[in-house]
């Protein structure tokens, strides 16, 4: 089958590679029909996380047809339609019985590297270094979904593959972002990052009640796309964020800050310079200015959300504004199993219709390109949806699939 | 610098790289003598716990390797507070703690999951 495979910093490959199989009686395999690069894939291709080794299979954001399950599997059939989970989850540990389904202590067969790194691991995840599993990811053809009678949901034949693709990350992650905000009625919220995660935490931060939402970033595309949803832009290269903050919220700050951004924050103050350095020459992986700002102006009791990827120690955190300003930190990779079905029946009542994020469309053909797009932020890509079979069957090069794509592996507006 | 000195410098240098490679394989041999300890709480009453390790068939499942169990020094089981399970404490010799950490892993993901996770990739 083809695959979407890392070999190197910015090299990303479609190879070849041997179809997956049932290995346990709990697994599945899953056709992939969609399946699409997530912000987080981006400190995998710029060889920041660490733990990739060549040859390994990106992805953690599909959905597919079942194709195969193990004995063990009994709520799922060949032919179902499903969505599967970013974070893999055994369903009968103590974290998953409380819903914690993203510190599963079953599912990292590599438990004790990330233990040696964090004092305890978390769940494995597809797609996502060998330090979460080395579980091979859903930018392929084919994938062996896990613990599948717990992960993947079924989904309605209604609701086409780009309303209901984005439950296997994005849209659980802004939400759970937003949700760990505990907003109440007329709050101000900041959300640093208007990428994918970025601009559903925007929208289910109103969904949840916020008066307004502040999104901050500085590419034109992704401010607009948050205006759309309602949110207040401001670009950080025109403005002082911490002042425009303090300006929009009446001198109050926001009641919560998001930072959608994670370990590669952009930034011009000097902290923002010398954590670019540090990364530089690998003496840290993440970059925290965000972080840093983010704590800054969050008002006094506020909370400060953290969905953007971090990977290891963080320095020159304004502990200080944590502690006098009673701050709550909240954070972690998403319990998406806990969100499937609540975000799904919002999806049914055109609540939200998360097809808007896409920006670009194509086959697994045209991921090394979309790759180097979301990393440098060229051609307006926010977000892709890729089809694994479309360069396949050649239906990408006929002139009515080009049509159904809007240009076939081009932009098709946000 | 004259060659002999040059000499007398790679000679004194090998012999410290000699002597700490000595101490460390001792050391590190010494550890793994020394039985250790490692505990992991299952999420399963005292009687499913009992009955898994009983099981030689699972055991060997869960130790991945039959002469592991010759190397088994002690196993106590204590119940969790709160119900919150069996805190099993497993102290073996010659393996390590990571080792050992890990075959109550296996253990912990046979007896709640019903199946060792692994990560098998399938790339070229």
């Amino acid at each position: 089958m083809k695959a979407v495979v890392w070999n190197g910093r910015g090299d990303i490959r479609v190879e070849n590679v041997r179809d997956p199989e049932i290995l346990n009686p709990r697994d599945a395999i899953v056709r992939v029909t969609a399946t699409a690069i997530c912000g987080s894939d981006m400190h995998l291709y710029n060889g920041i996380m660490p733990m990739l080794q060549p040859g390994d299979i990106l992805g953690h954001e599909f959905m597919g047809i079942v194709e195969e399950v193990g004995s063990a599997v009994t709520n799922l059939r060949r032919g179902d339609r499903v969505v599967v989970p970013f974070t893999i989850s055994c369903g009968n540990c103590e974290s998953c019985l409380r819903e914690k389904y993203s510190l599963c202590q079953n599912s990292n067969p590599n438990a004790s590297i990330a233990e040696r790194l964090y004092g305890y691991s978390c769940a494995g995840l597809y797609g996502y270094t060998h330090l979460f599993g080395g579980y091979s990811g859903g930018q392929a053809e084919f994938v062996r979904v896990p613990y599948a009678d717990v992960g993947p949901i079924a989904v309605d034949s209604g609701l086409r593959d780009e309303q209901v693709l984005y439950l296997s990350d994005i849209f659980p992650t802004g939400y759970m972002a937003a949700e760990n905000c505990d907003i109440k009625r007329g709050d101000v919220i900041a959300v640093w990052g208007c990428g994918p995660v970025g601009q559903f935490a925007i929208r289910s931060a109103f969904m949840l009640g916020a008066e307004r939402v502040i999104a901050i970033d500085r590419i034109p595309e992704r401010l607009q796309m948050a205006a759309n949803g309602g949110a207040t832009p401001v670009n950080f290269d025109d403005v002082n964020v911490l002042e425009a903050l303090n300006e929009l919220t009446g001198g109050r700050g926001p009641d919560s800050c998001i930072d959608c951004v994670g370990m590669e924050a952009h930034g011009h103050t000097p902290d923002a310079v010398a954590d670019r350095v540090k990364q530089s020459v690998k003496l840290s992986f993440d970059r925290a200015h965000v972080l840093r700002l983010a704590i800054q102006s969050v008002g006094p009791g506020g909370t400060v959300s953290i969905p953007g990827v971090y990977g290891g120690f963080v320095d020159k955190v304004p502990m200080g504004a944590v502690f006098e300003k009673g701050l709550q930190l909240r954070t972690g990779q998403t319990h998406v199993q806990r969100y499937l079905r609540p975000l799904l029946d919002r999806i049914r009542r055109e609540e939200i219709d998360p097809s808007f994020i896409i920006t670009h469309r194509g086959s697994l053909d045209d991921a090394p390109a979309f790759y180097y797009d979301m990393a440098t932020h060229a051609d307006a890509m926010v977000k892709s949806f890729l089809v694994p079979q479309l360069a396949a069957s050649g239906e990408r090069e006929t002139e009515g699939a080009a049509a159904t794509l809007s240009g076939g592996s081009g932009r098709t507006g946000a | 610098m004259s060659d002999r000195r040059k000499a007398a410098a790679l000679i004194a240098a090998g012999a410290a790289a000699g002597a700490t490679l000595t101490f460390l394989t001792r050391r590190t041999r010494a550890r793994l003598r020394k039985p250790v300890t490692q505990v992991l709480t299952i999420a399963a009453g005292r009687d499913r716990v009992e009955q898994f390790l009983e099981s030689r068939e699972q055991m060997n499942q869960a130790l991945g390797d039959r002469d592991l169990f010759g190397k088994i020094d002690r196993l106590e089981l204590r119940s969790a507070p709160g119900g919150r399970g069996t805190e099993m404490y497993l102290t073996m010799r010659g393996i390590g703690k990571y080792a050992t950490k890990d075959i109550l892993r296996r253990v912990k993901s046979c007896i709640e999951a019903g199946e060792i996770p692994t990560g098998k990739r399938y790339a070229a």
